[in-house]
């Protein structure tokens, strides 16, 4: 875990930090002792100082979160005191401490490094430093907050503070958390021996008695100009809704009025309030547990799969295409893209271009790096050189007949180990396979546009697929860096039922006189990343009913959303891609909901409808997904709970669509959905899977 | 109950509030030292028989903290038996003073009572004495804090007022204030600050621009608009999700000024006129201070009216004369279409607009200009009301004795 060692030439202590290859809980009493007694020894005998430094890749991050969540609040209490107490210790102790950083350094790892008196780290754009966990609403324990605050200004710590952003050693250095780049890994132990028999100084800033933070304190003109306008952009961007952060806001403004070691305490009481806030477990369930079983789950899967995925075809350059293929060269897979004509497949190369123009101007990409990416990308004529793709992916408008004439077309032109892959929101499985001539060799996948934002997909197989042929397809989302969820053949599509149910509820509730911004603003006051009127736009009207007139869900859809749907046909307003839909689209401003939908859908109801919207938004996804979710598996509910995350935009902090229901309880559920039956009909009545997870 | 009665009110003028305001000069306990002399004088008054004073005040820093009503009555040259108490309901400030002074005579406890209020914007800046409120995330964030002018914008938003119907508003203000002070309607309750020469600092309400246009204002650019962009109209959205954005119409032209000045309003028993033989100029009807929605703030002061009402047994038809609060157009024109009156009964010589907002000073130098227009136009029942930081609001009902 921890090793002393003295340097008997130059009289400096080294403490060495190694969990091979495990996060360690530093709560551990063991833990805690051992680290007290390295402490002591360092500092009683003759060292010069102290260098701290890891002898493994990850030895400088993450604190094992997941044995914390079993601490009582009492317990985290004293033991986070007695970690803050070492840290303080450090640096207290009278000698020079200095944090040499030859690994990434985040969470509690910074904190230590923070605790010494000077960083060096070395100069590198892998080298990550930040506080990660403050993502999922976990909050410094041991002062860190307050040591960086006091350290480079509040302004500054902000971004990493409140939104856990991560900075690379070069950036860390310009905004002062590291105090010396040096050019090589190697250098570091030397320059950390450097810096401690120059007789530096052994006291932190803060200890000074005429100490102020830089960039003004607390209750100085700058700090109340900033507090107050951080806490409306806060709001502003989160809508209220991330309990972390808020917590951390507050932390800052009471801790950094006082002096270190109350301030400590104050950032210890915040870290246990978001430790055990109920939004923390939720997201560290779905984003962390959920995604790595996931992960997991994936390369399971695809074990046995030799060999990387070197050239994908792509028909159709929309923007599913087009994100696509970007992002496949983007991760060095070589891209035929082909379209119904030239023009078309270079408007989806065109955006490739645009993006990475973006990054080069912003200096996250060299010249030589955006000629690489963008020379992956060949447009294609007619199926020329798909022969030689190991995949090929069609990802043409939603149309059963037009896919099919593709995917014949394909199938009879590549060869039977080509694994072809139809890209669909909900498309019939079976239409679609029949098309193919290897069915063996087909599956479906959805993405989620734009793919190079998004982290899911989903894929949809059935019996008659080889498993080397899923396993092909999972290698190469795990190229593209997506995390494929294999859905159970029963259940394909399981977030576009969910998305459905949210439009569809989105519709309904502007058709009932709900104003249009009230829907919208409610939705994301609920969590939700878009607001349902944004997500009609997205697929576009043409998609959806094409999508609804082809399948089975047509049953499903209510009269007011097909109202709503010819209303807006007719009023020439057909989504995003056209320009204006519910919202306009103007090419240099941020999108605006039309003024037009006052005349198309008169607003009856006010402000304190929003509740009532906020409610039906939720359960109308929730109810959509224990309808579909008709797996028997209790096991299997965690897979629907990042699903409707990552796919389909559920609130991240209710830990996803069936944590909701436990998280608010059983007879909460009931009651709402029996209300809402009442008033809206049966489409809340409350599902049959209910009895499986409430058990 | 006994009856509260007004016997004098008197006000400085009003000064810019800002380092070239004529009332720069002069340190704010100075304001009301003037006008204690001024009441002494104007009614003959026995000092021994003044048993507190209450000054309202925002900005309790520096010369206007450490409580400036004792120390003002002591400067002043009262006797020593007069205490004095400073309170901070912000912009209700003046008039929170006199209603609690009317509390006082009405239940007995005192039969003559100084109130009023005083502010020196120039001198102690708006919001140098911080405040969670604004600050502090635990009070701000849940709040749903805003900035009063973005709150303005949020209310024009609300109720359909464009930038010509605040524009024309603070036009029409503009306008009877001048017409007011050529017509002297203001001399009655002005008391000229003068410095120690006994030379005349400024006689007259400062901020009045006679020339002021529509036209002229439509070329200002909206003040809020900015600090709304940074987060706060997001904000604003989240408490009133049935809007898109916010409409920004407000701007230094049609939102009240920043002022210098101080008002302080005599009120007492019945037994002070006899035992004086001074004569009560109006009693206080009744008065009521609520609390309303904090983020869009400035709407209280249909709900304080409404109370007030009710407890005095009136009508909205029985008050002869409004006098609402012009921190910005849009309150007085949600006021006007919520109590449903017309505007030839509200701020019949213009408001905060044209004249300026020395905050804690407002409430009772308004209620001093009611009365004396009462009494111009020889009517009975006034009416004063001002909408409040925090949200809430203020309401006063006066008749003329």
């Amino acid at each position: 875990m921890f090793k002393y060692s003295l340097d008997i030439k130059d009289q400096v202590a080294v403490i060495s930090f190694d969990h091979q290859g495990k996060p360690l809980n530093y709560f551990d009493s063991e833990t805690l002792s051992l680290l007290e007694q390295i402490l002591a020894l360092a500092i009683n005998t003759e060292d010069k100082g102290i260098i701290l430094t890891s002898l493994s890749q990850n030895a400088f991050t993450t604190q094992n979160y997941e044995v914390l969540f079993k601490y009582t609040k009492e317990q985290l209490w004293e033991s986070s005191k007695a970690l803050q107490k070492v840290l303080r210790k450090l640096e207290t102790c009278g000698k020079p401490v200095v944090a040499a950083l030859n690994a990434s350094t985040l969470g509690i790892g910074l904190e230590f490094a923070l605790a010494a008196h000077y960083r060096i780290a070395y100069d590198s754009s892998q080298l990550q430093i930040g506080f990660p966990d403050i993502q999922l609403g976990i909050l410094p324990l041991a002062g860190g907050a307050n040591r960086l605050a006091r350290k480079i200004g509040i302004t500054a710590s902000l971004p990493y503070l409140l939104e856990a952003q991560i900075a690379t050693a070069v950036e860390a250095k310009e905004v002062g958390i590291i105090d010396q780049l040096v050019p090589d890994k190697t250098d570091i132990l030397a320059a950390a021996k450097a810096w401690i028999l120059n007789q530096p100084t052994s006291m932190q800033p803060w200890d000074h008695k005429n100490y102020k933070i830089p960039g003004g304190e607390v209750l100085s003109p700058q700090g109340i100009q900033l507090f107050s306008t951080t806490i409306a952009s806060l709001r502003s961007k989160t809508w209220g809704n991330n309990e972390g952060a808020y917590a951390m806001l507050r932390s800052l403004y009471e801790s950094l009025q006082m002096p270190p070691d109350r301030a400590f305490d104050v950032e210890r009481r915040y870290f246990i309030y978001s430790l055990t806030h109920p939004n923390t477990y939720n997201l560290y369930h779905s984003l962390v547990k959920g995604k790595e079983k996931l992960v997991k789950l994936a390369s399971q899967y695809c074990s046995k799969e030799k060999g990387s995925i070197k050239q994908v075809g792509i028909i159709g350059a929309g923007s599913i295409g087009a994100s696509l293929a970007y992002c496949c060269a983007k991760a060095g897979i070589k891209v035929l893209l082909q379209d119904l004509n030239k023009e078309l497949s270079e408007k989806g190369r065109n955006y490739t271009h645009e993006l990475l123009y973006r990054q080069l101007i912003a200096n996250k990409i060299s010249q030589e790096k955006y000629l690489e990416i963008i020379q992956r990308i060949e447009i294609a004529e007619g199926y020329k050189g798909f022969e030689n793709c190991e995949i090929v992916i069609e990802t043409v408008f939603e149309e059963v007949s037009l896919k099919r004439q593709i995917l014949k077309e394909l199938s009879s032109f590549c060869s039977p180990q080509t694994v072809i892959i139809s890209n669909t929101a909900a498309l019939t499985y079976l239409e679609l396979q029949q098309a193919v001539i290897n069915s063996q060799s087909y599956l479906i996948t959805h993405f989620f546009s734009p793919i190079e934002q998004t982290t899911l997909v989903e894929i949809a197989t059935n019996d008659q697929v080889s498993n080397s042929t899923l396993a092909r397809a999972i290698k190469f989302c795990q190229a593209i860096e997506k995390i494929p969820l294999v859905l159970p053949t029963a259940i394909p599509f399981f977030t576009f039922h969910l998305l459905l149910a949210y439009m569809q509820e989105g519709a309904c509730l502007l058709e009932e006189g709900f104003p249009a911004a009230l829907i919208e603003n409610a939705a994301h006051l609920a969590g939700f990343e878009n607001g349902p009127l944004a997500t009609i736009d997205k697929f576009g009207l043409e998609q959806l009913t094409s999508i609804l007139k082809q399948t089975t869900l047509n049953q499903a859809v209510t009269e007011s959303f097909n109202s709503v749907i010819e209303k807006m046909y007719s009023a020439g307003r057909l989504g995003k891609k056209l320009g204006k839909g519910f919202y306009d689209y103007p090419e240099t401003e941020l999108p605006k909901l039309s003024p037009e939908l006052k005349k198309l859908f008169p607003a009856t109801q006010n402000s304190s409808a929003a509740p009532i919207v906020k409610q039906r938004l939720l359960l109308s996804v929730v109810i959509a997904a224990l309808n579909r979710w008709n797996n028997q598996e209790k096991d299997s509910l965690w897979q629907a709970d990042i699903a409707s995350i990552l796919g389909a935009g559920f609130p991240a902090f209710t830990g996803g669509v069936f944590n909701f229901v436990s998280r608010y309880g059983n007879n909460y559920f009931i009651e709402s959905c029996n209300n809402l039956q009442q008033t809206y009909g049966n489409r809340f009545a409350v599902p049959q899977l209910f009895n499986l997870i409430s058990n | 109950m006994r009856e509260a009665y007004i016997y004098d009110a008197v006000r400085t003028p009003r000064g810019r509030g800002k380092p070239d305001g004529a009332l720069y000069e002069v340190p704010p306990i100075q304001l009301v030292v003037q006008l204690l002399h001024a009441l002494r004088e104007r009614n003959n008054l026995d000092t021994n028989l003044v048993e507190d004073i209450i000054l309202g005040c925002l900005t309790q820093i520096n010369e206007q903290a450490s409580d400036i009503a004792k120390l003002a009555g002591q400067t002043a040259g009262y006797p020593v038996n007069v205490p004095g108490v400073t309170l901070d309901r912000f912009c209700a400030s003046g008039l929170e003073s006199v209603n609690m002074a009317a509390a006082y005579v009405m239940s007995g406890q005192i039969d003559l009572i100084i109130a009023g209020g005083v502010e020196s914007m120039s001198r102690a800046r708006l919001g140098a004495n911080g405040g969670s409120w604004y600050t502090e995330p635990a009070v701000a964030y849940p709040g749903h804090y805003i900035p009063q002018g973005v709150a303005a914008d949020l209310i024009a938003t609300l109720y359909g007022y464009s930038r010509k119907d605040v524009d024309e508003y603070a036009v029409l203000s503009h306008q009877r204030a001048a017409a007011a002070q050529r017509a002297g309607k203001y001399n009655k309750s002005i008391v000229p600050v003068k410095d120690v020469n006994g030379f005349t600092i400024l006689d007259h309400d400062e901020l009045v621009r006679p020339e002021t246009t529509v036209e002229g204002l439509a070329k200002l650019k909206p003040a809020f608009e900015a600090v709304g962009k940074a987060g706060f109209d997001k904000v604003a959205l989240q408490r009133y999700p049935e809007l898109d954005e916010i409409h920004h119409v407000h701007h230094a032209g049609n939102s009240s000024g920043l002022a210098d000045g101080a008002a302080l309003v005599m009120i007492g028993s019945a037994q002070i006129a006899e035992k004086t033989g001074l004569k009560p100029r109006a009693k206080i009807r009744s008065f009521a201070v609520v609390g309303s929605e904090p983020t869009i703030m400035l709407t209280g002061p249909v709900p304080s009216s409404r109370k007030a009402l009710e407890r005095a047994g009136l009508s909205v038809e029985n008050i002869d004369l409004f006098e609402v609060n012009e921190a910005f157009a849009a309150v007085v024109l949600y006021y006007m279409q919520e109590m449903n009156i017309p505007i030839e009964k509200v701020n019949v010589n213009g408001g905060a607009i044209a004249l300026g907002h020395p905050i804690g000073a407002t409430g009772a130098m308004t209620l001093g200009k009611l009365l004396d227009e009462l009494e111009e136009r020889n009517l009975q029942l006034g009416l004063c009301t001002l909408c409040v930081g925090g949200g809430m609001g203020i309401t006063t009902i006066i008749e003329r004795v």
